[in-house]
């Protein structure tokens, strides 16, 4: 798969190109992946890895995630299961589209066998690199000297959902699988935007902590962590079958 | 001619998304989302104007039109100007009543998205409550558009001429046939200096220029002129009466506009 790049100032417009790009989804669907990346215990990465990819096998919309992989500095054949894992592990349907948002947190490097780094950990013997399964990539700065916040990842993704949305009739769907201080904020976000909201009980930290805080919330839905469960209700929302 | 039953005073939504941009922008991705929701991937511009009509030949003209693009599902675009009756952008129930311009054929015709573009040439102001005048002439915005960019200069202290806005919507037209396969037309009626630029410009990017001869200025300069003999020997290049309609559908079915 060619990796497409585009790379932008934060809170730059929108692109046209991206979202014409986007249209050649089958469904018009967004479904945008937030939780845990390196900070996640991997035998959890690997169950979340697991559940979402098998629950959203056969879904032809556009999966909006964090366009990076996570892997060894000393075996780059290892990568970390993270929620960044589960596109690249979804069977391949036609009109599937992966779509990955990357904020630069630091300055990149090109290296000719793992391709472009934004991140190495020598600490945690963990480099971070653009995702290789993606169709499309946006990377964020503030400009060529500094660097943008996390956050800058979901709010352009929250962007696009509004502009789609709004625009376009397009429906949308947050799943939180476990996560820190950057998916509560996103999941925040979209819960005063009254987004629909999926979260997956058991996954831990964010996710959990959301159950909680989101309880009775109208746009908020719950599944076990389990890919029946969360298959339930991706089928109930008409995410992965049934005319939209 | 049946007026529908639908009509809304503002876009097919009831909002007309506005936008105000500068020339370092781009076409905000709302207007791209918009224009790719259509059900068909074709794209017409309606330029020109209407000096030294009358309110008989305007009638006529959005009649000519109207019936020539019957069933079209693309995307509508003009200058993002109107008439207004009872302060309001007119509709299909008005055109009997109210001085046409050309900028209000693209939320005449049948269409699946009306967009529209205008260069700021004066100081934009609110006339009365929600009464908003684009310069001191009392120019209109075509709300009954369902999204609409002002192009402004990046100074807030100096305006555009009428062409401030050409090179903003032939890059977004341009995006939506090279990225999206768009068919993309350009329909002539009378106009001035401003329409022989686009007219040019349309026919040099490869579009379907329709030239409505019979029309006045502009149109019948394309048509007649020894200065444009080039520009009419171009395949992409086509003329049409103003009485005909059933002639200007028909290109529009070869041209794959209509089925």
């Amino acid at each position: 798969m060619a990796v497409e790049m585009f790379f932008t100032d934060a809170d730059h417009q929108m692109s046209s190109l991206i979202t014409i790009r986007l249209h050649k989804a089958t469904r018009r669907y967004l479904i945008r992946l937030t939780g845990g990346s390196n900070y996640m215990d991997p035998s959890i990465g690997a169950t979340c890895v697991e559940v979402l990819s098998n629950a959203l096998s056969g879904f032809n919309g556009v999966v909006l995630f964090g366009g990076t992989r996570t892997i060894r500095i000393d075996d780059p054949s290892v990568i970390l299961p993270t929620i960044s894992e589960v596109p690249s592990n979804i069977k391949t349907a036609d009109g599937l589209m992966f779509f990955g948002v990357i904020p630069r947190t630091s300055v990149m490097k090109y290296d000719q066998n793992v391709g472009l780094i934004l991140e190495t950990d020598f600490g945690s013997g963990l480099m971070t690199i653009v995702h290789p399964d993606q169709d499309v990539c946006l990377q964020v700065q503030r400009n060529v000297d500094d660097f943008a916040p996390w956050d800058a990842e979901w709010k352009e993704c929250s962007r696009v959902v509004e502009a789609f949305t709004r625009d376009g009739n397009w429906n949308s769907l947050l799943i939180v699988y476990n996560g820190g201080e950057t998916t509560l904020r996103e999941a925040r976000h979209w819960a005063s935007r009254n987004w629909p909201i999926l979260l997956i009980r058991g996954s831990g930290r964010a996710a959990d902590q959301l159950i909680h805080e989101l309880a009775g919330h109208p746009s908020t839905l719950v599944a076990e962590n389990d890919a029946d469960s969360v298959r339930e209700v991706l089928t109930n929302l008409k995410a992965i079958k049934g005319e939209l | 001619m049946t007026p529908p039953t639908d009509v809304r005073d503002v876009g097919r939504t009831g909002r007309c998304d506005f936008d105000v941009i500068t020339p370092e922008m781009n076409v905000p991705a709302a207007f791209t989302v918009k224009a790719m929701a259509a059900r068909q991937r074709a794209a017409v511009r309606f330029a020109g104007g209407c000096k030294g009509m009358s309110p008989a030949d305007k009638l006529d003209m959005a009649k000519f039109i109207m019936e020539a693009f019957r069933g079209y599902q693309g995307v509508a675009t003009s200058g993002a100007t109107s008439a207004r009756k009872d302060g309001k952008a007119i509709s299909r129930n008005d055109v009997a009543e109210v001085d046409l311009m050309v900028t209000d054929l693209a939320v005449l015709v049948d269409s699946d998205v009306a967009l529209g573009t205008a260069p700021r040439t004066g100081q934009m102001y609110f006339a009365g409550f929600g009464l908003l005048n684009l310069d001191q002439y009392g120019t209109n915005p075509n709300l009954r558009m369902d999204h609409i960019l002002i192009v402004e200069d990046s100074n807030a202290d100096t305006t555009f001429d009428w062409d401030g806005d050409l090179d903003h919507y032939f890059r977004w037209m341009t995006m939506l046939h090279r990225e999206a396969g768009f068919r993309l037309g350009l329909v002539v009626w009378n106009g001035g200096a401003v329409t022989l630029k686009e007219a040019l410009e349309a026919a040099r990017l490869g579009w379907q220029v329709i030239v409505i001869t019979g029309t006045g200025r502009a149109a019948d300069e394309l048509a007649t002129s020894a200065e444009y003999t080039a520009f009419r020997a171009l395949d992409n290049v086509s003329y049409v009466g103003k009485s005909d309609p059933i002639a200007l559908r028909a290109k529009l079915v070869k041209a794959g506009f209509l089925k």
